[in-house]
């Protein structure tokens, strides 16, 4: 399974290195978002430092839709899905397959986002080690949701314009405790045990056991 | 005795116990030591919100049984959605009568406490059930998923409220559960309040039961017009095979086209 797993996300990565898409439309897309951030904000440089960790995640959760959605319309597209399904390979390895490729793409925006922030808004860091903890922990609970409601609302045109609906309302928990954990971590009181990283694991534990339980059941027709 | 004549009962019992409950909210009960005639609102506003979490229970359950193979039936689903139904217009409200109350309690219409959130939270999330309910697939596999979408929201809701319960809180606390005790509320007061909730959950029953009843009858329809589309296509193809029948056996071996095809048109 495992191997398997590796292929599927093996093909979405090459597939992603050779059209980059992440790189060309949804970085450049999540620093003009930054920019407009800036502008609605006035360039208050206080204001700008307090809110950075939540307009982090912010831009990072809307970004990530775009990724999400192409994740799974790769499969939709010339049914692609029905020949993963018909190679035999699992619904699981399928999932964590994607999960991974996906994994790596938001990976990549979130470091340019950071950066992005870390040079408009002059934010500073803190804590490093919790905010890089908590920010792949998220990572992989965003990615997790996404991908099980990419599958939901796909197949149809209509269900691409319906994914933000789903799944934003869905990781507000998520939202809310990785921003106070960058709060913490750039207030230098966070640590490891920080409280609210708990929550973005128990998030992200829950959503990766619905996840991998319902993909498959999620992709059938 | 019919499942329409038992609705209509219903029905009306939930009129009855609303209008008693408004008697009693408005006329009945004294004002309220510290809230005064604001305190009325919540004879109702508590009611709503808890037929809220019940039709969202509901729906959940029904799509854990639809997604059960050894239970899956159509039914369930029916259900689900009937129930969902519900649950978004009761959602609405408490938001609706929440803020009415907030204002002039708390000086605003809003503010980011933990319960008004999650259920702000809630509402958008069955939005979203409903809306992937209107997406154009067939039913089984719109029963399936917007059975997995249900059962994910219903994960959700629990780490929803932690989180904002962590994040801020300022709610007053549930009096209802010294509702036994009933050292808080004075007594003619808890009664109506107890009314409120039976006439509200009679009154969920209803809508339920009516959307159930009409969503079934939908499918029906549907199932309908699809035969009555087959049989049309098996009589005219009957029609065709026997025009075609008769040419073959007339001599001319379809040499005419023109003659063919005139027939079977």
């Amino acid at each position: 399974m495992i191997s398997q797993a590796l292929a599927v996300a093996k093909k979405d990565i090459l597939i992603e290195y050779r059209a980059k898409v992440a790189l060309n439309q949804v970085i450049p897309f999540a620093l003009a978002v930054l920019l407009l951030f800036g502008f609605a904000l006035d360039t208050q440089a206080k204001v700008l430092v307090e809110v950075a960790p939540g307009i982090f995640w912010v831009v990072v959760l809307f970004s990530s839709l775009y990724l999400i959605s192409r994740s799974m319309r790769l499969e939709r597209d010339n049914g692609a899905i029905d020949g993963l399904a018909l190679l035999g390979i699992d619904p699981l390895a399928i999932f964590f397959g994607k999960l991974l490729a996906l994994f790596v793409a938001m990976s990549l925006l979130e470091i340019a986002v950071a950066v992005g922030i870390l040079v408009l808004f002059s934010a500073n860091l803190g804590s490093l080690a919790l905010l890089a903890v908590s920010a792949v922990v998220a990572t992989l609970g965003i990615c997790s949701v996404g991908l099980v409601y990419g599958a939901l609302a796909s197949g149809e045109r209509v269900g691409e314009s319906l994914l933000p609906l789903l799944v934003l309302p869905l990781l507000a928990p998520v939202l809310i405790a990785a921003t106070k954990c960058w709060s913490d971590a750039s207030a230098s009181h966070g640590g490891i045990y920080d409280p609210w990283l708990k929550l973005v694991v128990l998030f992200s534990v829950v959503f990766l056991v619905v996840g991998a339980v319902s993909f498959g059941a999620a992709l059938e027709d | 005795m019919s499942t329409r004549v038992v609705r209509r009962i219903i029905g009306l019992t939930g009129l009855l116990l609303v209008v008693a409950t408004v008697v009693m909210g408005l006329f009945v009960t004294p004002p309220d030591a510290v809230q005064g005639n604001l305190a009325r609102l919540l004879y109702v506003h508590p009611p709503i919100a808890w037929v809220a979490y019940l039709a969202y229970g509901v729906t959940s359950v029904a799509s854990a049984l639809y997604l059960w193979r050894p239970t899956r039936a159509r039914r369930w689903d029916q259900l689900a959605v009937a129930s969902a139904e519900v649950g978004v217009v009761f959602t609405g409200l408490t938001l609706i009568t929440g803020s009415i109350w907030g204002r002039p309690a708390w000086g605003v219409w809003w503010t980011w406490d933990a319960r008004l959130t999650t259920t702000a939270i809630l509402f958008v999330l069955y939005l979203g059930y409903l809306a992937l309910r209107r997406i154009p697939m067939s039913r089984e596999t719109r029963g399936k998923r917007s059975a997995i979408a249900a059962l994910i929201a219903f994960v959700d809701v629990p780490i929803v409220h932690e989180s904002v319960v962590w994040w801020r809180t300022l709610h007053q606390g549930a009096t209802v559960a010294t509702l036994g005790t009933s050292s808080k509320i004075h007594g003619i007061m808890a009664w109506t309040l107890l009314l409120g909730f039976i006439a509200f959950t009679v009154v969920y029953l209803w809508m339920t039961m009516l959307r159930f009843q009409v969503e079934r009858m939908a499918e029906q329809l549907e199932d309908q017009e699809f035969s009555n589309w087959e049989l049309e296509r098996a009589k005219e193809g009957e029609i065709r095979s026997e025009a075609i029948g008769e040419l073959l056996n007339d001599g001319t071996n379809g040499r005419d086209n023109t003659l063919i095809e005139d027939k079977v048109r």
